[in-house]
């Protein structure tokens, strides 16, 4: 899959792209760019005004001394102010630019298809949009920055070098492309070995995720050890890669050092050379050693920057895998929120028309999971759906919420095609799953998460609807109870109750059902199958039946079997066909009424 | 847990001194004590190589001023064998603090996920999993960095400093005293913004987590997150922490802003003072402009030292703001160690104290045990028996304290009152790990690791083979499914095993508990979340784990419990009723009760009616 393997953007396309994220704060950022301009000031100045009080002193002139200093004193504390303000700009809008690009691949997360990000642990895309998504902004500020001024200070310097000696100045400009291309040569393997550091950090994350959240089961197995020794020897293995990175970036970083050190003291020796046969003064070659730095220096520089931006290319590499998946639906972005078109007669609440949908298996091979499948569902109907387990009663859930997308054939709800028009269609529908989701914060915000504009009034309603009330209002804060991770400091039942009260509150006509089978006691599975009862009433409802009262009361019942509908009716018609039905609900549901015939037995006097 | 309650916990907790923190990290880079050696040694030579260049260089503009061409030639050689040096010594001091870097960073961060591992659970469910790793990955490495490379940069750069100073001082000691009283200034500027900048840096920290849990959670939700169109609404809420971010990151910047520019003004100063104090001084007749050029050029090299130094502090508040988030887990009590407080003194070690595991001919007595999470009290004056080889249920609404029992058994939890024993060994003198050697423990959701089908059934025991493997899923009812895998044991699963059918994860982790050979069973609902289908397929497999072990089950299906040998029934933390089901059938009870709501809606009465007909 794309994702897991990055493929290598060019660098000019992922610049273009890097830098788009610099256009709402282009004022920061030229700003902090001109401002520069004090440092370049102070860089070349340092050489100049150097030159300047050293021929001053030689004429032993004491005012132009005090003039000269009083000048630069000044002109200092400007160029220190610009400075500051220079610096500020530069990494605010730096970590602007971070959060937006952040914030750009959180969006994305939760827009590429759900079969994709099932192919990705999550983990790995945690990392990429906390980790990856900085390192590739700060290749941005390097480049604008580090190369783009050292250029800079590189052309000016050499101009004002070669005011002074043409020969020397393009001896040191010369030197300077072979300082920065020496350093060249590992680039390559710089932005293959990052990219394999990034991958092998998410692995570690993902690794870190589990063994965190799976803590009870590590402890009750007592897998610390076994762990720990994974953790340690895939730790081990980054170690290695950046021990790599380590021996190419120091060499990178030394032999440009080098190259520059050594033609430096060439250069001295060839500049005191021409001042031997006369010529230039004693402050003139200080200068000039001085500048020649100015010069070469720069191009050090660049060459380590240059390293630095391969790094983060990898870094990039792996944000912009995310960014380029195509996202879920064809239609548009979030939509206003649309009037249901409940009443239009004829109009079916959900259709499936020859529906095909291959799914990946476990080995990554597609299976063929429906081939056709037809259902129409009026408005008000309640269907049941049944069938063994891995009949794809679940798929079915999935592909009318366009959680999957359909390979051949159309889904519509209420007469809009759920791949068309994604967010309309799903603002119509309220998917309850079997294990409900809960984000760590209150209680308050996980029944009102998907409905704006609420107020406390509906919260409690939807509560008290779903039975949630009691249970909250017991709790030490009330609504505003902090939920641990998952929900894990609420009971199963809790949980359920608080997933059935975000179904009331959102209130839309169609309701997806997966009912949880009997994870619950049976006091709060009383309360949860009276709430569903109530949320069913009045809406058109889908439902995976696990319970004798579901299918009972079901105006119609689809038996589900290998990705096809093999029977469909009311229970009654079905349980006569004795086909697969009458089967399925042999094992299914009579047992709990062979164990009741069992309890009253046993309740008999003997 | 959500960053909010983290919150708290740093709200309540008394920041600790930056010198405590700061000797602690001190502390972790004992062990690389010899390592530092060298790279300060390294770091020696290259500060010397750093004077030697520029009094090359200087011996370069006297050679060309008094026109000696032997002298330039000696001092070219001098020059060239001197950055020879330089970019050797330069190169091996990368290598070795990088290498030294990242293992002592990776030390740290097993230390740490190695005491993750230990802490107690119920001082672990107060941390999000995010929050935990972004300590681990974010603040480890930045504490660690505190240490190494600050440190050794800031030894380096005062050693830098000191040799300039020193060859200046030879050169013309009116102008060093000068300029080192300027450079000294450096420090004292910045000195009064460091404890804001470092609480700074904590609460910025915090943030940050917190939009890391955010980000994972929604993550990790995606299902939801789609099937509610939520984007719109997280975006609004990531946006909001982002501006929370902000809020403190700008005031943050600004200090550093000027942190980061204050050494220039230094070093301005310093150049102005040495520029005109020094003119003054060579047109007074006092010093020769050779010297003042020489010194020029060493101020120069100065200028990196001082810049470094003055960087450094600002960057070690953030190591320091870090190190404070890491001993906060690291400070964390380890489970167990007040039970290795009760044991006999003179036994350390606590395998041979307590190589206690669960006793297959004792039964398992709770005396008047009690339980608290928090404020709540979960479980009152319980007193129990759990009969070796047969079956115990807990049966009660929830939230009646059914789980905490089965956590109290796994010594995940410790009672706060009342004592647990195991014949008459206590449990408080057994360490928890060698305890659960003889638990296996199946839970409702079970919980898998990505990796191989083999892998996940491996866990149970380190010590079982191949064949041990294939047996248990052969007895788990899950062998042919592997097998029909394309690469059967060694097919690879993904997040929790999240391609699988419930029920396929299910007879997994049963697997896995066979493979553990317990003495001791604890089942929490293992068919509670499967279709009738799968829940049949599992408690077959079950019946087969059950048979000749201690079991402790918790169950809301009949059929589940209805064989237990002992039946206890629980409501708001107190156990009720007790007996077999028959007992508590007859009794006319709470349990009898809970059996007949379960059923009205199957109409209890018609099937009473059927039977008495």
């Amino acid at each position: 899959m794309k994702a897991n393997s990055p493929s290598n953007h060019t660098f000019p396309y992922i610049l273009r792209k890097l830098m788009s994220y610099a256009v709402p704060y282009r004022i920061g950022f030229i700003l902090a760019i001109l401002l520069l301009s004090a440092k370049l000031v102070m860089d070349i100045g340092f050489a100049v005004v150097q030159q300047v009080f050293i021929d001053t002193i030689n004429s032993s002139s004491m005012d132009s001394l005090m003039r000269a200093t009083f000048i630069c004193a000044t002109v200092s504390a400007i160029i220190i102010c610009c400075l500051m303000v220079q610096y500020y700009f530069r990494f605010v809008v730096q970590s602007r630019m971070s959060w937006d690009i952040r914030a750009k691949l959180f969006d994305k997360s939760q827009r590429i298809p759900f079969r994709q990000v099932q192919t990705m642990h999550s983990g790995d895309l945690t990392s990429r949009i906390n980790k990856d998504a900085g390192m590739a902004i700060g290749m941005v500020n390097s480049i604008v920055y580090d190369l783009g001024y050292n250029l800079l200070l590189c052309f000016v310097s050499f101009i004002y070098l070669a005011q002074m000696d043409v020969w020397i100045a393009l001896l040191a400009l010369g030197s300077g492309p072979i300082v920065f291309l020496s350093g060249r040569f590992f680039d390559r393997k710089l932005r293959k070995l990052s990219t394999e550091i990034y991958k092998k950090e998410a692995e570690l994350r993902s690794l870190l995720q589990e063994t965190l959240q799976g803590m009870k089961v590590v402890r009750a197995f007592a897998l610390e050890d076994t762990l720990l020794n994974r953790y340690v020897l895939e730790r081990e293995k980054l170690n290695q890669l950046q021990r790599k990175r380590t021996i190419l970036n120091g060499l990178l970083w030394q032999s440009s050092a080098f190259v520059n050190n050594l033609i430096m003291v060439a250069c001295a020796g060839l500049i005191a050379m021409s001042a031997m046969r006369g010529g230039t003064t004693t402050g003139e070659v200080l200068a000039f050693i001085i500048l020649m730095g100015r010069v070469q220096w720069p191009f050090v520089h660049m060459s380590q920057t240059w390293g630095g931006v391969q790094e983060a290319l990898g870094a990039a590499d792996r944000v912009f895998d995310i960014l380029e998946i195509p996202n879920e639906g064809k239609g548009g972005l979030s939509p206003e929120p649309t009037t249901f078109p409940l009443a239009s007669a004829g109009i079916f609440a959900l259709s499936l028309e020859n529906v095909h949908y291959k799914h990946p298996s476990v080995d990554g091979s597609e299976s063929s999971l429906f081939s056709g499948i037809h259902l129409n569902v009026s408005p008000g109907e309640t269907i049941a759906v049944v069938g063994p387990s891995g009949s794809g009663k679940t798929t079915l859930v999935r592909l009318c919420c366009g959680l999957y997308e359909p390979d051949i054939g159309t889904i519509s709800i209420y007469g809009k095609s759920v791949q068309d028009q994604l967010e309309e269609t799903r603002a119509m529908i309220t998917y309850v799953p079997q294990n409900p989701y809960l984000f760590s914060g209150t209680i308050r915000d996980n029944i009102a998460f998907s409905a704006s504009d609420t107020t406390d009034e509906d919260i409690q309603e939807a509560a008290r609807l779903a039975g949630a009330e009691e249970f909250i209002s017991k709790m030490p804060a009330g609504f505003d109870t902090l939920l641990g991770e998952h929900g894990s400091t609420l009971s199963g039942g809790q949980r359920q109750r608080i997933a059935i009260a975000r179904a009331f509150l959102r209130n839309a006509p169609l309701l997806l059902l997966d009912e949880a089978t009997s994870a619950l006691d049976n006091e709060s599975e009383r309360i949860v199958q009276q709430s569903l009862d109530l949320l069913m009433k009045d809406r058109t409802t889908l439902v995976i039946a696990h319970r004798l009262s579901t299918v009972r009361e079901a105006s119609r019942i689809i038996v589900l079997d290998q990705g096809a509908i093999v029977e469909e009716g009311s229970h009654e018609v079905l349980l006569e066909m004795n086909g697969l039905y009458a089967e399925l609900y042999n094992i299914q549901f009579s047992t709990s009424e062979a164990e009741v015939k069992d309890d009253v037995q046993s309740m008999l006097p003997v | 847990m959500s960053g909010a309650t983290n919150g708290e916990a740093i709200h309540n907790r008394t920041i600790p001194a930056p010198s405590s923190t700061l000797k602690r990290l001190m502390k972790l880079g004992k062990p690389y004590l010899g390592r530092y050696i060298i790279l300060c040694i390294l770091a020696a030579v290259v500060s010397l190589a750093t004077v030697a260049l520029a009094e090359s260089l200087r011996r370069i503009i006297n050679a060309a001023t008094n026109q000696d061409m032997s002298a330039l030639t000696s001092s070219l050689i001098f020059g060239a064998v001197v950055v020879i040096v330089d970019a050797c010594a330069n190169f091996l001091r990368t290598y070795l603090s990088g290498v030294l870097e990242f293992k002592s960073t990776a030390t740290l961060q097993a230390s740490i996920l190695s005491k993750l591992l230990k802490v107690q659970m119920k001082d672990l469910d107060r941390y999000h999993s995010a929050d935990l790793i972004s300590r681990m990955n974010d603040s480890a490495v930045v504490a660690q960095q505190g240490i190494n490379q600050k440190t050794i940069e800031l030894l380096t750069n005062l050693m830098q400093l000191t040799f300039l100073l020193t060859y200046l001082l030879s050169l013309q000691y009116v102008l060093t005293l000068g300029v080192m009283i300027i450079c000294s200034l450096v420090p004292l500027i910045m000195l009064p913004f460091t404890s804001r900048l470092r609480s700074m840096h904590e609460r910025r920290q915090q943030v940050e987590s917190t939009q890391q849990v955010f980000i994972q959670d929604t993550v990790q939700g995606a299902e939801v997150v789609r099937a509610f169109s939520l984007s719109p609404t997280l975006h609004a809420q990531f946006a909001q922490r982002v501006k929370q971010y902000f809020k403190i990151h700008l005031p943050i910047s600004r200090i550093e802003a000027v942190g980061y520019n204050m050494p220039l003004a230094v070093i301005l100063g310093g150049l102005l003072y040495v520029l005109s104090f020094g003119g003054y001084l060579v047109i007074d007749g006092r010093l020769d402009v050779g010297a003042v050029a020489a010194f020029l050029f060493c101020f120069e090299q100065i200028t990196t030292p001082v810049s470094r130094i003055a960087n450094l502090w600002t960057e070690f508040q953030a190591s320091l703001a870090q190190g404070t988030r890491l001993f906060e887990v690291l400070d964390l009590q380890e489970e167990g160690i007040d039970r290795e407080s009760n044991l006999n003194k003179d036994h350390k070690d606590m395998s041979v104290s307590s190589n206690q595991v669960v006793s297959s001919t004792h039964a398992i007595t709770f005396e008047r045990v009690g339980f608290r999470y928090g404020s709540d009290q979960v479980l009152t004056d319980v007193s129990l028996s759990i009969e070796p080889g047969k079956v115990t249920a807990f049966a009660g609404p929830s939230g009646s304290g059914k789980s905490t029992i089965l956590n109290l058994l796994l010594a995940v939890y410790e009672p706060y009152e009342g004592i647990i024993s195991n014949g008459d060994v206590r449990l408080s003198t057994i360490h928890p790990r060698v305890w659960r050697k003889g638990i296996a423990y199946v839970s409702q959701e079970p919980y898998l690791f990505s990796g191989t089908l083999y892998e996940n059934i491996a866990w149970g025991s380190s010590e079982a083979t191949r064949e041990d493997i294939i047996k248990a899923a052969q007895s788990a009812g899950i062998h042919e499914f592997i097998m029909r895998t394309p690469l059967q044991y060694e097919t690879f699963i993904g997040e929790r095993g999240l391609t699988l059918s419930g029920g396929e994860r299910q007879r997994l982790s049963i697997a896995r508990a066979f493979v553990r050979k317990p003495t001791l069973l604890l089942l929490d609902e293992p068919t509670a979340a499967l279709d009738s289908h799968n829940e049949g397929l599992v408690q077959q497999a079950l019946q087969q784990l059950m048979y000749g072990r201690t079991t402790v089950v918790i169950a809301h299906r009949l059929s589940t419990i209805r064989d237990a040998d002992r039946i206890y029934y629980l409501e708001a933390g107190s156990i009720i009723e007790e007996g077999t089901h028959h007992e508590l059938m007859t009794s006319d009870g709470k349990y009898r009760a809970m059996v007949e709501t379960t059923f009205k809606k199957d109409n209890v009465s018609a099937a009473a009616m059927e039977v008495k007909a």
